[in-house]
């Protein structure tokens, strides 16, 4: 597992054995390949009867749950932003993944960690069929390194947190 | 001296006033539950980006967990639109919507 320490000054070190950044690599390119397709087109966003991935439809929710109309409004306004948000996030990640050594980080540093490695187990969720709290993840053997990602991802992310 | 309201003034602050009341019913942004977010991280960014104490942070936190949903702001349709886009931004799930009268 990743290597989380609090340091004397009061950051966060943060190093990953090769496995591990290898992985961050991948599962950090294929986020960016997904959010990629959310700028398909000026109106895929506003078309609800375009179908989206749906791992895309959990990173960028309908704000209004009962207005499609508003929702779509809402998602012309600040999806680009929110999409450009998450795509730099997914590239801090991938920085780190391609760093030899500790990744030093003040707390303003973690945050984009925090949410891109939230983006990531969004998007292996949809992937595993997570639905439920109790939902572990498909047991298809195919799926098995994207159930470990998920899983290492989840105890990383707790460690950010405990580490701030 | 010159009498300050008559009927019809009165009629007219009064509907006035009323609309005011409708356009400033308050909206809510809601933050749904969902099997992927750990429950340290929901705390963080409750305390985080609202600047709750930790107590309200835990106690909006199991909201969401036991009962699905939680109630995390109040205010107008444009101040809620801006929660919402930030709890996006986190990976939380969060709608807003207008409170019953």
């Amino acid at each position: 597992m990743a290597r989380i320490k609090t340091t004397r000054d009061g950051r966060v070190s943060a190093e990953f054995d090769t496995v591990e950044r290898d992985m961050l690599a991948q599962l950090t390119n294929e986020l960016i390949d997904l959010l990629t397709q959310a700028d398909a087109g000026p109106d895929a966003a506003a078309d609800p009867s375009l179908p989206r991935d749906p791992a895309l439809e959990r990173l960028l929710p309908d704000a209004y749950r009962d207005d499609a109309e508003s929702a779509a409004e809402f998602r012309r306004f600040t999806e680009d932003d929110l999409v450009a948000l998450k795509t730099g996030n997914a590239l801090a990640l991938a920085r780190a993944a391609a760093a030899s050594g500790a990744v030093i980080l003040d707390e303003a540093e973690v945050l984009p960690w925090l949410r891109g490695i939230t983006d990531l187990r969004l998007a292996l969720a949809t992937r595993l069929g997570i639905e439920t709290d109790d939902d572990e993840g498909s047991d298809d053997p195919e799926l098995a390194p994207a159930k470990a990602a998920y899983w290492w991802l989840g105890e990383l992310q707790e460690r950010l947190i405990r580490a701030l | 001296m010159a009498q300050i309201s008559s009927p019809d003034v009165d009629q007219e602050l009064e509907q006035l006033l009323q609309n005011q009341h409708r356009l400033g019913t308050p909206w809510r942004t809601i933050v749904w539950n969902d099997p992927v977010n750990l429950m340290s991280y929901v705390v963080y960014v409750f305390r985080s980006y609202f600047g709750f104490e930790e107590d309200t942070a835990n106690r909006l936190m199991l909201a969401v967990h036991h009962e699905g949903k939680a109630i995390v702001a109040q205010g107008t349709r444009e101040e809620m639109e801006r929660h919402v886009q930030a709890m996006h931004e986190y990976g939380l799930w969060a709608t807003l919507d207008r409170a019953e009268l």
